[in-house]
């Protein structure tokens, strides 16, 4: 008879094998943690709410239902951190550092991660900076510390709650719970983030949803009381759905601009009602697939320092930025509201780069405003009005979260922002720029950072804080004379700017971000100094901007020679400008040269390789701009980038949506050779001066409206040019030279304002410049552009 | 032969001696004699040269813009000189020099500096502002007169004949003195000086005003009269300033005869110049009471002609707009502001730094009819459960006890008012006017009372540091013109430390019967 040994051969192996399985699974089993708690928040009626301006900072006086924070503590063994969900409009600063201090001493600060729902009807008051008071009601000092040690305790019996646990994730679908608010059918986040946190007995110990969209759906019966909105109705159906001991938990997303539909096509709290509820179904159902599992925890934490913003002292230079890893899973959380699109366009970039799944969440750690695609910079939209950092903050947080995320692929990056050539020319500063558009604007702002700050200063900070731009009517007439009001009016009238923007390339907007970076300006103010002249002729105020901007005429056909075609034109401007000859690629391929400034990014003068050029003139007759039309110098770069006939350039130039109150004299190939015409944006529409002329004047002396000095110019360029047989280059450089720049006055083609006078040869593609000198003499310079 | 033993040898000694003496026994006498007659010269002389020939009144130029008289000057000096007042004035190097002038002796003993003024100091002028033409008439001592004669054997001293007038010169001091008889004329002008020397008999104070104006302080007092064409006519006709420097204190008691600018203001201001006594309010860091005799109707245009305010505004209007909906309201508030004689008190109880915008916190009360007030408590609404009121609507409280208009949020920015008493009593305030009202209803403890027009009193120390926050609030976002969070305090900083020497101030005015306005001042200084 075979003895049996329970020591011997393959069951010896087997039994081993065995055992080794089941210390493992003890191993893993030990390391993973979990917690969860909820502690209700809801302050008694009379402390103000958050979140409807409207509202005035009346306070609450009833509850609809409770409010909540709700916590999960995680750790893996190595790894511990605290997730918090608040029925809260959002966590602001103070009462982050509030918590923190009084948050449980088991992990470390960084690894405390704060979430607010964003409900609209949730408590406000916690809010010292006094601006911020306007939405959030005064502030109650009681109540941002009863707050903050109620999401402490919350933390703290997550904490004491701790128990082996699994941890898994998914994700679900949904096209009908939410929708686009800013665009009637404009993108939404299909996705609903899932995570399941289970007991050792595969009891849900929280499950935690994530979703895109506002809890703004309480209806206006309900504006002055206590609810949690759609995240109430979800955490009391999911709880039902659950078991007594699950907390449900909602991370809103990337819902900057996103709202909740009406699935079931119900109005009211029935509307509210119904999309918590599918939410929990949803959630629950997608609970149900997921597979809790031993997981590896990683929490990435930095407070790294903003881009500029408009709105500073008011908001501030550093952030907190955290990434939250659940193995394969990243969770990236915004101090702010960001669009869909940023919160799409982020999960594309981590799952690029190898994760399984990706999850933004908004209203964490901060509150810095929305965060909006840079495409949308310039809509005149809510989301836009409360956005603070510039178009350039998108590609800010995707770089800064790719740098915490532990696998991150390519992130675009900007220019290292080496300075462009540049070299001085016959007295003029002529910079050489890439065709990068950021890179553009990057190097000329670094080259003339000192006075473009100079400039953005006189034209745009002084009259602010002098008050001579600003509302002065209504309730503003009764403004304190000891209160600056330039910290509220400065991002104001920025914001109002932006809406220029609208329907200008991108190309455009990142070649400004790159003149702002260089110049260490927020791009908001560059902007803004852009649009000085014509906010100027808005407030009515008669200063520098509002004058006319030059003489310009065009010689055509005999007359100009063999040169084909001359354009002459003498740009006057009251401020001392630095003249900068630029030249760079555009988009379209085409070489571009203008002069200008170092701030402009329209141009007022200019050529591309085709020989097409341009001028651009201020002729009050025209009329006011129209604020809701973009600046007048963008629009003409706008053409030139793009036009390679005269004719292609009219017809650009006619359609654009521009301001009124400009003439555009432009030239360039024919069919037949080279001609030029003129473009009147006038409140009656465009009109197009194209005739036999040979002379072509941007005003017509005989003209009821031109004012008395512009008559005398121009009755000068005629009398001196009808004298000539032959107009060359010579002959108009001997008019735009009329005058002395020393002491002439307006009435004089040549005078005390004028900054620059350029002769145009388009079928040579040449143009000569020249600019006075403080010795009354000038400095000239031919360019040559090649293609 | 006689009897007697004479012994020549000793005697002849003696008798030479004595025959010596007895040829000099006339010196001796004569010696003394001339010593006395000497000194009896002298003191004839000492008592001759330093007789009281002349008096103050002669020197002093009558129709003088301003006069103070100082009774013992030496002593109140060093009291004067020694008050926090100048402490104030740390800033000013103006005013920072008096009290070290003051304490000046000149490089001159005490006992010295006595006789040269023993007397009343009287010191006149015309010029306010510069004070070129300042006079000093003193009485000096015997033998401060008798010092003076011996002035040539200083060297700090240089004499100018001047025609006969005799002038002297402190080049140190810069000032020219004269003397004539024990008085003692002073000042930093020369032609000053012989103007005082030279006034024809009219042209001087004399001795019977002078007296007058003497005997009758015991404090020092300005004395200002103005002529047609001082720049100060417009505004004073007369003034009179005594000033009361005690222990930790100042109290100053003017009287303001205003002149022809100012003097229909002050008539249109103060009303009647009936004057009743006025309560006092119980709290806050600056309380004001008043009765003006105006009603608040004439005070509202006075304001608009002196400050450039706007008598009629769309936006104002439409704030009052729902005071006035109401008929019995506004029938009263018509009447409150056509009314003269309306006794009415205000206190600024602090900052709500936490409103949401920084609000002063103001409590006051008129005394008027309270009637209608009280029906419109009655009759208004209470605010709808759920939360939605109109900005400028008035609500009433649930207790009944005063209306508000909600404005924007918060209890600081909830314009309320309610009947108390006789009077009707508001404030920016609900929670503040809720507590004066409660306040109220508790058996009245005995009010400070004061008879004014106007009184004003304020305690510097609370008023700064109500300020703190609120400053700092509006600073930290750029709020505040002029002003970051860190140079807000540095300033306040300052400010409290000069409203650490002052813990109270009060001023009272009062309208007579002849058009003058008499004022008050009390200050107290920190030991």
């Amino acid at each position: 008879m075979r003895s049996f040994s329970l020591f011997h051969g393959k069951f010896r192996q087997t039994l081993l094998a065995a055992l080794g399985v089941v210390l493992l699974l003890q191993g893993r089993a030990v390391s993973l943690e979990a917690g969860s708690a909820k502690v209700e928040i809801t302050p008694q009626p009379g402390v103000p709410l958050n979140g409807f301006g409207d509202r005035m900072g009346r306070s609450a006086t009833a509850m609809h239902d409770t409010l909540w924070a709700r916590a999960l503590y995680l750790s893996d063994g190595e790894t511990a951190l605290f997730l918090v969900n608040t029925d809260l409009c959002l966590i602001n600063a103070a009462l982050r550092t509030r918590v923190l201090e009084l948050a449980p001493d088991v992990v470390p600060p960084e690894h405390i991660i704060l979430t607010a729902t964003h409900t609209h009807n949730g408590p406000g008051g916690m809010e010292e900076r006094v601006p911020f008071r306007l939405v959030s009601g005064r502030f109650v000092p009681e109540l941002l510390e009863e707050t903050a040690s109620k999401i402490a305790a919350a933390m703290l019996q997550a904490y004491e709650a701790r128990q082996r646990a699994t941890v898994g994730y998914g994700t679900a679908k949904q096209n009908a719970l939410t929708k686009n608010r800013a665009v009637n059918g404009g993108p939404i986040d299909e996705q609903i983030g899932v995570i399941r946190v289970d007991d050792a007995d595969g009891l849900s110990i929280a499950i935690l949803a994530n979703l895109a969209a506002h809890p703004t759906s309480a209806p206006e019966s309900h504006h002055y009381a206590f609810s949690a909105d759609f995240p109430g109705f979800y955490y009391a159906a999911l709880e039902t759905l659950t078991n007594p001991k699950c907390v449900a938990m909602f991370l809103n997303g990337a819902e900057g601009n996103q709202t909740i539909a009406a699935p079931e096509g119900k109005e009211g709290w029935a509307r509210t009602q119904s999309v918590g509820e599918l939410l929990a179904g949803r959630v629950k159902e997608a609970a149900n697939k997921i597979v809790g599992r031993e997981v590896k925890l990683r929490v990435a934490y930095a407070a790294p320092e903003l881009p500029l913003s408009i709105a500073e002292p008011l908001m501030p230079r550093t952030t907190v930025l955290q990434v939250l890893e659940i193995d394969d899973l990243a969770i990236s959380f915004f101090p702010g509201e960001p669009c869909v699109e940023l919160g799409l366009r982020l999960r594309q970039q981590a799952l690029a780069a190898g994760y399984g799944a990706h999850f933004s969440v908004g209203l964490a750690n901060d509150y810095l405003g929305y965060f909006v695609p840079r495409e949308q910079y310039g809509a005149f939209r809510y989301e836009n009005a409360a956005s603070f950092y510039g178009p350039g903050i998108e590609d800010w947080f995707y770089e800064h979260f790719a740098s915490l995320q532990s696998q991150s692929g390519p992130v675009g990056s900007d220019e290292s922002g080496a300075l462009a050539p540049q070299k001085e020319a016959g007295g003029f500063t002529v910079m050489e720029l890439g065709e990068d558009p950021f890179g553009r604007g990057l190097a000329r702002g670094k080259q003339h950072a000192q006075d473009i700050r100079t400039r953005y200063e006189r034209h745009v900070l002084t009259p602010l804080r002098e008050m001579a731009w600003g509302p002065h009517a209504g309730a503003w007439q009764f403004w304190p004379p000891f209160m600056d009001r330039s910290s509220i009016s400065l991002p104001a009238l920025a914001i109002s700017t932006r809406a220029r923007l609208a329907g200008l390339p991108v190309e455009l907007i990142r070649e400004v971000e790159g003149l702002s970076q260089g110049a260490g300006l927020p791009f908001d103010a560059v902007w803004l100094l852009n649009n000085a002249d014509e906010i100027r002729v808005q407030s009515g105020t008669d200063a520098l901007f509002n004058t006319p901007l030059c003489t310009m005429f065009a010689v055509r056909g005999a007359k100009a020679g063999a040169d084909g075609i001359v354009l002459g034109r003498n740009l006057d401007w009251s401020d001392d400008e630095v003249p900068v000859i630029t030249r760079y690629r555009a988009a379209s391929g085409k070489g571009i040269i203008q002069v200008g400034f170092t701030w402009n990014s329209g141009i007022l003068t200019g050529m591309n390789s085709d020989g097409v050029a341009v001028s651009l003139a201020r002729v009050a007759a025209e009329g006011v701009p129209d604020w809701k039309d973009p600046p007048a110098s963008l629009v003409v770069r706008t053409v030139l980038e793009n036009a390679a006939t005269l004719a292609e350039a009219v017809s650009q130039l006619t359609q654009a949506s521009a301001p009124v109150g400009y003439r555009v004299l432009v030239a360039g190939p024919t069919e037949t050779g080279f001609d030029a015409a003129l473009v009147a944006w006038s409140s009656n529409g465009p009109v197009l001066r194209a005739g036999e002329e040979e002379l072509l004047l941007a005003e017509l002396p005989e003209d009821s409206t031109i004012t008395p000095e512009a008559r005398q110019r121009y009755l000068e360029v005629r009398r001196t040019l009808t004298e000539e047989r032959i107009v060359g280059i010579a002959e108009v450089e001997q008019v735009l030279t009329t005058g002395s720049a020393a002491t002439s006055g307006q009435e004089e083609i040549y005078n005390t304002q004028t900054q620059h006078s350029v002769v145009f040869l388009p079928a040579k593609k040449q143009l000569r410049v020249r600019a006075p000198e403080s010795s009354g003499g000038f400095v000239e310079l031919d360019v040559e552009l090649k293609d | 032969m006689s009897d007697t033993v004479r012994d020549y040898s000793k005697r002849k000694t003696a008798n030479r001696l004595y025959t010596q003496e007895g040829s000099r026994r006339g010196r001796p006498h004569f010696i003394r004699w001339t010593f006395f007659a000497l000194l009896g010269m002298l003191l004839t002389w000492s008592w001759w040269v330093s007789r009281d020939t002349r008096s103050e009144g002669e020197f002093i130029p009558a129709g003088q813009t301003y006069e103070l008289v100082l009774n013992d000057l030496l002593h109140q000096r060093h009291i004067i000189a020694g008050s926090h007042l100048w402490s104030l004035f740390a800033a000013s190097p103006e005013a920072g020099a008096v009290p070290t002038l003051l304490r000046n002796d000149f490089g001159m003993p005490p006992w010295v500096l006595r006789n040269l003024v023993s007397g009343p100091c009287h010191i006149s002028g015309a010029d306010l502002i510069h004070f070129s033409d300042l006079l000093v008439v003193t009485r000096m001592s015997r033998i401060g007169c008798l010092l003076e004669r011996f002035h040539t054997f200083a060297d700090f001293v240089q004499d100018e004949e001047a025609g006969g007038l005799k002038l002297r010169y402190l080049p140190e001091a810069k000032l020219f003195y004269a003397v004539r008889g024990r008085i003692l004329v002073v000042t930093p002008s020369r032609d000053r000086l012989i103007e005082s020397l030279t006034l024809a008999e009219g042209a001087a104070l004399g001795d019977g005003v002078y007296e007058t104006a003497v005997n009758a302080i015991t404090q020092p007092q300005l004395q200002l009269v103005s002529s047609a064409d001082d720049p100060i006519a417009p505004y004073v006709t007369g003034a009179s300033i005594t000033f009361s420097f005690v222990e930790n204190g100042l109290q100053v008691h003017a009287t303001w005869q205003p002149g022809n600018r100012m003097a229909p203001l002050v008539q249109s201001l103060f009303g009647s110049g009936a004057h009743r006594e006025l309560k006092i309010p119980d709290s806050g860091n600056v309380r004001l009471a008043a009765d003006l005799g105006a009603s608040p109707s004439v005070l509202w245009s006075l304001a608009c002609e002196e400050f450039g305010f706007e008598p009629r505004n769309d936006a104002r209007d439409a704030l009052l707009a729902p005071l006035l909906a109401d008929p019995a309201l506004q029938a009263m508030l018509m009447a409150w502001w056509e009314t003269d004689g309306q006794p009415f008190w205000l206190s600024w109880e602090g900052m709500d730094p936490n409103a949401m915008i920084p609000m002063p916190l103001l409590l006051g009360g008129v005394t008027m009819p309270v009637a209608p007030v009280a029906a419109l408590l009655a009759a208004a609404p209470f605010a709808p459960a759920d939360g939605s009121l109109l900005p400028t609507a008035l609500f009433a409280e649930p207790d009944r006890s005063f209306v508000y208009l909600p404005l924007i949020g918060g209890p600081a920015l909830e314009p309320a008012f309610a009947p108390v008493r006789n009077e009707v009593a508001f404030s920016l305030s609900s929670p503040v006017l809720r507590g004066y009202v409660a306040a109220s209803r508790e058996p009245a403890a005995s009010r400070r009372t004061v008879k004014a027009n106007l009184y004003v009193e304020a305690y510097p120390a609370a008023c700064t540091a109500s300020l703190r926050e609120p400053g700092m609030a509006l600073a930290a976002f750029g709020g505040l013109r002029g002003f970051t969070a860190a140079s807000f305090d540095a300033w306040l900083q300052s400010w409290e430390a000069h409203a650490s020497q002052i813990p109270f101030a009060a001023l009272a005015l009062n309208m007579t019967a002849d058009g003058a306005v008499t004022l008050g001042l009390d200050l107290r200084f920190s030991e």
